[in-house]
């Protein structure tokens, strides 16, 4: 409850610029976060690509095999995989943050979380392998 | 007036009364920024089994080397405890015994411990509990930095206050049925204290200047260990938990002074203790001038990081001191003021319409000196109080007419105007007048003093005073002129700190934290009674009022 | 011999001067324990009384004196010169406010989003004093203890890109204080607090920079109460639609939702 402002005395208000996110570390590692979103999204699209592919019957997904076997394409699933791993890094460690588990009076250390999260990630990875090499 | 822990006390207190209420809080600074928020150790009732209300009553009145008002105590010691429970209920995160009771801590002075805490950041925790449940009451409008520049009188009552806007310097007539100051203590007037910058006496300043008494100015605490060089407080907790004080050949010295106590010792005594070792050449010397150690490695990193963390984290940033491996270095450093606008029990001053509570007031339950841990707790309970009585007579009372005091307002306009916004001409800077009151307080009313170090001191004042009316600022801005805030601030400081000499030099005796060298003993015949500071012209005049005693007949003050 | 010194560039704005803020450059005297506000102050006392600026406590507890050192929000009663020396040191009022002069800045926004949050214990039933305190654990105080560390210093908003595009965006400070009290196992006026805070200018507008929990000096972490927020809302949401009656909730539950 703050009374009216009847000063005539005029603030100066500061603008924020456009750039904002380049201009310190901490926040061109924030954009580097966010846009490797994206290439995430990318990564979706492809699969949604693939099953599209697989629907359409055994030409279509052989022709789609081979393009993704064009340099291209392999050089744009590097570029993915990078930006994928960075991404999910960065988001282990910010699960860290964000998850409190405790135990009595103490807590679960940021460094247990970061560890269960990447053995998730192996486990979950070596399931995937499984199935590949099964199959 | 005053945001702290006893200004937002009495606005809760006062809003639950009725809500046909409407109350101001006036405050120079955001309330969370109160002084109130340093404090650190906690806050003492008698709550336990092994304790009672009449040994709390006990302890604070023999801590007050006899010159407490025993029924303000007897009522103060019945209210602690559930005003307690009330900040619990409304939140403060007090800590807890392992079975979620609140628990307690020993301190200075007490016969059992009895001193509730929320790690050692009981002040911040208290303001800011406080502050947060204020905000559920529409009817407390807060008026955040205005600063109160004189009281509005209108036949012989107070009637409002004249207050500036610092966004604009200009004065606002707050007109109002009562008026509550809880602006807290003067520690600025010293150069060495653990006070903010904000503690300049305002609101007694305010009263004395409008013909109320400033009672037993001369008791000024001296807290045993503040660092040297920036007197950040180390709180008495670090004592409680069972730390050391030590000299410079690795003893314990409190043996000498009260085995019976040691660390836990009443502050005066303490204060006395180390000053007489300085001046034994048993203390270290060091860039801000000598101290002793004050030893807690004993107590281990763990207990540390529960209930001492902040005192952790202070030296580790100001001196670079890691109290699990190293000691303290600390001193005595000035902490509180016992003395204040003279209030009854409730609160209410002689002049009809003003009141005050907290460190600001002197009711008084604290005498001559102060028990720590008690401070806390009399913002809250006679917070609480001064709210209702204001409360209940504002209901009681008729508006106050609009017109005399709209001129009055005016007239403190231009008289803030012409002396100092529109006042191009002056010698003098605020800086050197105030490092020069400082000083001279430090000299003439430091631990020990002495017939000529307080009459010295007094004209040293006096000659201060005269160089005030010669002032000049740099800012004639409007726009948050803190120059302006810093001269009004130095205008109060210096009128107080001549009662404090004053009431000092007619005190001829040695009680509580008041401490002469020419007369070190007690003396009940002449001087069991309160010194009455009123102003006048020609300085402070001293009178005596009675001391009220009702079951502790005053003896001999033995630990 | 001569005194060691070093400069300190002050950001300046005076209204009844000029419409745009400028730069004022002062010498001050070095000494390795000095903060940037012993500086300030020196400079107000005996070279321009002019500046202005807020402090109080100057231990690091009041908050006042919150201002951008050398481009970082910074607490400057406990920020040493011996950190920026020998090179300049440039001060300016805290980013993302309104300057009202030189190095104070508008606040009020804060304070109206913090009542906002109801930042009080809220309950059905008042337990009365008589009956004694409620009954807490250590344990349930450490839930909650350090989110309630905040001293409102503001230097989390200044940190907020969030906060610096949006002024609506309730903000760091003001959203760690609603959850400090939702996990007090005293309070019971969670959902109702969910419900201020789960909107699209409250929680639902931070993207977890996280750098308010970076620059905050009491370590409050402001992002990780948000966070939680976002994850106890969303429980919160899902369990409604699974079981829409309601769930009585006992002090269990709070865990860090």
């Amino acid at each position: 409850m703050t009374p009216e402002n009847g000063s005539r005395y005029p603030v100066y208000v500061r603008k924020i610029r456009r750039t904002w996110w380049l201009r310190t570390g901490p926040f061109r590692r924030f954009a580097a976060r966010e846009i490797t979103s994206m290439f995430g999204a990318a990564f979706s699209a492809i699969m949604l690509l693939f099953l599209f592919a697989l629907s359409r019957g055994t030409v279509a997904y052989g022709s789609f095999l081979r393009w993704l076997q064009t340099p291209w394409s392999i050089a744009l699933s590097a570029i993915i995989l990078v930006a994928v791993l960075y991404h999910t890094a960065t988001w282990f460690r910010l699960t860290t943050r964000i998850l409190s588990i405790r135990l009595g009076r103490r807590t679960v250390s940021r460094g247990a979380i970061a560890a269960g999260l990447v053995l998730a990630w192996i486990a979950a990875s070596a399931l995937v392998a499984y199935f590949h090499v099964w199959f | 007036m005053g945001g702290g822990a006893a200004g937002l006390r009495a606005a809760i207190a006062a809003a639950e009364v009725s809500d046909g209420l409407s109350i101001a809080l006036v405050s120079k600074v955001y309330p969370m920024r109160s002084h109130t928020v340093s404090a650190e150790g906690g806050a003492g009732a008698a709550f336990g089994q092994d304790d009672s209300t009449d040994l709390h009553a006990f302890d604070t009145i023999r801590g007050s080397d006899y010159l407490a008002d025993q029924d303000a105590v007897e009522a103060f010691v019945t209210e602690a405890p559930g005003e307690i429970v009330q900040l619990e209920h409304w939140g403060c995160p007090w800590s807890r015994e392992p079975d979620g009771r609140l628990a307690v801590r020993p301190f200075g002075g007490m016969s059992v411990p009895r001193t509730v805490f929320a790690a050692d950041k009981t002040g911040f925790h208290l303001l800011h509990t406080l502050f947060q449940t204020s905000l559920k009451y529409d009817r407390i409008v807060r008026l955040d930095e205005f600063f109160v520049t004189s009281l509005l009188l209108e036949d012989d009552r107070c009637s409002g206050v004249a207050a500036i806007d610092l966004r604009d310097s200009e004065v606002r007539c707050i007109s109002a049925k009562a008026v509550i100051l809880c602006t807290g203590g003067l520690g600025r007037i010293f150069s060495f204290t653990t006070n903010a910058a904000i503690n300049t006496a305002d609101g007694m300043a305010l009263a004395y200047r409008a013909g109320v008494p400033l009672k037993d100015m001369e008791f000024v605490q001296y807290h045993p260990t503040g660092l040297p060089g920036t007197g950040i407080l180390m709180t008495e907790a670090t004592r409680g938990e069972g730390g050391y004080l030590v000299n410079k050949e690795g003893k314990r010295f409190l043996e000498e002074y009260i085995p019976s106590k040691m660390e836990l010792g009443p502050r005066d005594i303490l204060s006395r203790a180390i000053i007489q070792e300085i001046e034994k050449g048993r203390a270290f010397e060091g860039p801000y001038g000598e101290y002793v150690h004050l030893d807690i490695r004993h107590l281990g990193e763990a207990l540390i990081d529960e209930k001492l963390p902040f005192v952790r984290e202070l030296t580790t940033k100001f001196v670079g001191i890691d109290p699990v491996y190293e000691p303290i270095p600390v001193r005595p450093v000035v902490h509180y003021m016992m003395g204040g606008v003279d209030t009854d029990l409730e609160g209410k001053t002689r002049l009809p319409g003003l009141y005050a509570a907290g460190e600001a007031a002197c009711v008084s339950i604290n005498g001559a000196n102060r028990l720590g841990s008690n401070s806390l707790t009399e913002c809250l309970v006679f917070g609480a109080r001064v709210g209702r009585r204001a409360a209940e007579d504002a209901l009681e009372a008729s508006e106050p007419a609009e017109n005399p005091l709209v001129r009055l307002a005016s007239a403190e306009q231009d008289r803030l105007t012409s002396a100092y916004l529109d006042n191009e001409g002056g010698r003098e800077r605020i800086a050197p007048i105030r490092r020069e009151l400082q000083a001279t307080m430090e000299r003439g009313a430091g631990v020990y003093r002495t017939e000529e170090s307080l009459k010295e001191a007094v004209e040293e004042v006096r000659a201060l005073k005269e160089r005030f009316g010669q002032l000049a600022l740099f800012d004639h801005d409007r726009a948050f002129n803190t120059e302006l805030v810093s001269a009004l601030e130095l205008g109060n400081m210096l009128d107080v700190a001549e009662t404090v000499v004053t009431s000092g030099l007619e005190r001829r005796e040695s009680r509580g934290s008041h401490t002469r060298r020419d007369y070190p003993d007690r003396d009940d015949q002449g001087f069991l009674a309160h010194s009455l500071a009123f102003s006048t012209p020609e300085g402070p005049r001293i009178e005596y009022g009675d001391v009220t005693i009702t079951r502790w007949p005053p003896v001999e003050r033995k630990y | 011999m001569g005194e060691t010194t070093m400069t300190l560039k002050v950001a300046r704005y005076r209204p009844e001067h000029g419409p745009s803020p400028y730069f004022d450059e002062y010498e001050v005297p070095y000494r390795e324990d000095m903060v940037v506000l012993d500086a300030l102050n020196h400079i107000k006392d005996n070279v321009d009384g002019s500046v202005a600026y807020r402090w109080s406590c100057r231990m690091g507890v009041c908050g006042s004196c919150g201002m951008m050192v050398n481009y970082v929000p910074r607490l400057t009663c406990s920020t040493f010169l011996r950190e920026f020396y020998p090179k300049p040191v440039v001060v300016e009022p805290l980013e993302n406010f309104p300057v009202i002069r030189d190095l104070v800045v508008d606040m009020s926004d804060f304070l109206d989003k913090l009542k906002d949050v109801k930042p009080w214990i809220i309950r059905a039933h008042e337990s009365p004093i008589r009956a004694g305190e409620y009954v807490q654990t250590p344990d349930e105080v450490d839930r909650y203890k350090q989110f309630s560390m905040c001293i409102n210093c503001m230097l989390c908003y200044s940190a907020c890109p969030v906060y610096a595009k949006d002024p609506k965006f309730i903000g760091p400070a003001a959203l760690a204080l609603a959850h400090r009290y939702n996990l007090d196992s005293r309070d019971e006026g969670r959902d109702e607090r969910l419900d201020i805070t789960a909107v699209d200018w409250g929680i639902w507008d931070c993207t977890f920079v996280g750098e308010c929990s970076v620059v905050c000096p009491k370590d409050v972490d402001p992002a990780a109460a948000i966070q939680r927020s976002k994850v106890a809302t969303t429980t919160k949401a899902m369990m409604s639609m699974v079981w829409p009656f309601g769930v009585e909730r006992d002090a269990e539950d709070r865990r860090d939702a």
